[in-house]
Order: C-alpha cells, then sequence, then structure tokens
C-alpha cells in the first residue's frame, strides 16, 4: 500500500514530495504502532470504557454491552469461520464452485439463528447484572 | 418473567451486532477472490460493511462496524491481512476503516425506510443495490480520500482518482451485497434497527 502511494505521488509530484510523505507516514504508522506493541488489548478497551464513561452515564453507551461485544466477537470469529468451511465444503460435495453469494446467505442466516440461542442464553443467566441506583463498589465502601 | 428489558437495545440486539462484527472479521479471513474481469484481489470486508446495514439496519449495522473498528483500535489483528492496530488510522486507509460506521448508518437508513416498503421484487432489489452503493462506497470514500490525503499530502484531487482504482470492485461487491440481502430477507425475516 505504502509502496504503490509512493509510486503514485513520485510519478504525479516529484520524488522529494514523496519521500517526504513516505518518511511523514512511516512516522505516523510507527508511533501508533508504538502505542499497540507497548500496552496490551485489554488495557487499551479499558481506556475506551473511560472515555465512554461520560456517555455511559448519559445512558447512551453501556460499558457492559460494549464488553460484552467485544467478547462475543472474539468468540464466534472461530465459529463463523468453522460454519464457513462448513458451508463450502457441503457445497464442494455438490460440486459447486466458490460463489460468495451462495457462501454468504446461509452463513448470515445460521448466524442470525444462532444468535437467539446466543441472546437467551445470556438472558437466562441474567447478564449484564442489574445495576444499583448508586453504583455497586459505593456502596461497598461506606455501608451504612 | 424479569428479563432486563429495555427500550433501547436488547440483548439480542448486543449479540446479532456481535455475531455480524465476527462475520465481517472473518470475512477478513477469507482467501481474496479474485474476479476475472478486475486485476484487483477482492477481500470480502466491505461486503460485510454493505450487509451489515442491508441485514441489521441503521443502528445496529452501524454498531456492528463500529465494534470492528474498536477492536483494531485495541491491536487486534481483525482487518484483512491480518492487519490491526492504531497504525491503520494512522496510515492512507485509516478513512475508509472509520467510514464503515457512518456507511453502513446510510445503508441501513436506506434500506430500512426505502427499500423495506417497496413491494416488487426488482424494485426492492434496485433500492437495495442503491443503498450499498450510497452507503458502501459514496459515504466510504467521503471519509477515506480526504483522509489519504491528509494523512499522505496528496492533493485531493490525486487522493480521489487513486481511490477511483476500487470502484469497479467495490460496485461488483454492492451487487453481491444486494444478492445476499435479499436471499437473506427472504429467507429469515427480521426487523431492521
Amino acid at each position: 500500500m505504502l509502496a504503490i502511494l509512493f509510486a503514485a505521488t513520485a510519478l504525479l509530484q516529484d520524488v522529494h514530495t514523496a519521500v517526504a510523505m513516505l518518511l511523514r507516514l512511516a512516522a505516523l504508522i510507527m508511533l501508533a504502532l508504538a502505542v499497540t506493541l507497548t500496552t496490551r488489548p485489554a488495557d487499551l478497551l479499558e481506556f475506551f470504557e473511560r472515555l465512554t464513561a461520560p456517555l455511559a452515564r448519559v445512558g447512551v453507551a453501556n460499558p457492559e454491552r460494549i464488553s460484552l461485544g467485544v467478547s462475543l466477537v472474539l468468540r464466534f470469529v472461530p465459529e463463523v469461520f468453522r460454519r464457513f468451511q462448513e458451508i463450502r465444503e457441503a457445497q464442494a460435495a455438490r460440486g459447486l464452485k466458490a460463489n460468495p453469494v451462495a457462501l454468504l446467505v446461509p452463513l448470515i442466516v445460521r448466524t442470525l439463528k444462532a444468535a437467539d440461542d446466543v441472546a437467551d442464553a445470556i438472558d437466562a443467566r441474567c447478564y449484564p447484572p442489574p445495576r444499583r441506583p448508586s453504583g455497586g463498589a459505593r456502596t461497598e465502601e461506606n455501608p451504612t | 418473567m424479569n428479563r432486563p428489558q429495555e427500550r433501547g437495545i436488547t440483548t439480542r440486539d448486543v449479540v446479532l451486532v456481535a455475531l455480524f462484527a465476527a462475520i465481517i472479521v472473518a470475512l477478513g479471513l477469507v482467501p481474496p477472490i479474485t474476479i476475472g474481469i478486475v486485476p484487483v484481489p477482492i477481500t470480502l470486508q466491505t461486503l460485510g460493511v454493505m450487509l451489515a446495514g442491508a441485514v441489521l439496519g441503521p443502528v445496529r449495522g452501524a454498531l456492528a462496524c463500529g465494534l470492528v473498528v474498536l477492536l483494531t483500535a485495541i491491536g487486534l489483528p481483525v482487518l484483512a491481512g491480518g492487519r490491526g492496530g492504531l497504525g491503520v488510522f494512522a496510515g492512507p486507509t485509516g478513512g475508509y476503516l472509520v467510514g464503515w460506521i457512518p456507511g453502513a448508518l446510510v445503508t441501513g437508513l436506506m434500506v430500512k425506510y426505502w427499500a423495506a416498503r417497496l413491494t416488487r421484487g426488482w424494485a426492492k432489489a434496485g433500492a437495495i443495490l442503491a443503498a450499498c452503493v450510497a452507503g458502501g462506497i459514496v459515504v466510504v470514500y467521503a471519509l477515506g480520500i480526504p483522509w489519504l490525503s491528509v494523512s499522505s499530502g496528496l492533493p485531493l484531487r490525486e487522493a480521489a482518482l487513486g481511490g477511483m482504482v476500487f470502484v469497479p470492485g467495490d460496485l461488483i461487491k454492492a451487487v453481491a451485497a444486494t444478492l445476499v440481502a435479499h436471499g437473506v430477507a427472504r429467507s429469515y425475516s427480521m426487523e431492521l434497527k
């Protein structure tokens, strides 16, 4: 991607601008990479949760929901991929070639149906726990 | 039954959003498909963005994309080719990624308030296609191209010209998204939200 961009700038403008652009982009990406490499995903997630805390107080975002969503995605990526391969194999066994439309329709329908079961399972376990009026931590700190 | 029922987003919505985000991530794992006419290999991830809007609806579609963007930001390799981390946002393609969120929102809005109300099959399919093009291409590019221009220092015009390389592939994806959304709607009807 960067190489293409470099070539395009060098052709459209001149090599000087292209080099300057490349170095600038490289510096930006390295800086961001440094943050990513030195910080654990859990810490970053916590940071984003803190960022959304003001929104949560208004009632727009819900940190519990966000973390539930994040963990569900991580749990279900391999599941979705396995399902994808299952459908692909079933179609290959019937002599069908890879066709994104024919693959995606059953994949999405199956996933949507699975969502109902997962939602019921989560509700049955009462997650997220009902919020206490004054927040859980505060009541434990000063029991009156 | 003592279900924590809230007016806005239910547990089922959270699960749907998360599962669809998982689909978008899984689409990045699929080996890129090369279609004869276009030499550029096509990753299916942007297809997932159009589908999120068209299948789930505006709010949930945008949330699903937002979840993928969040996972990218915390450094997980969720994008096609195992990319991820804050570097993606600083790089030239960051705008396309952030553009997914309003893109899915616009696709969802158009499908919900326009396409879903049409009764004739072909009119509906055409409306879904228009929604996918508007949300998945126009809105995404509207963020992606200025971002590319700012982050690389390319003049806006040249950045726009460069971005046009991906239009044919994205048009094919919009057609595919329409067919898939239509097929899904026929076998599993769901309220858009």
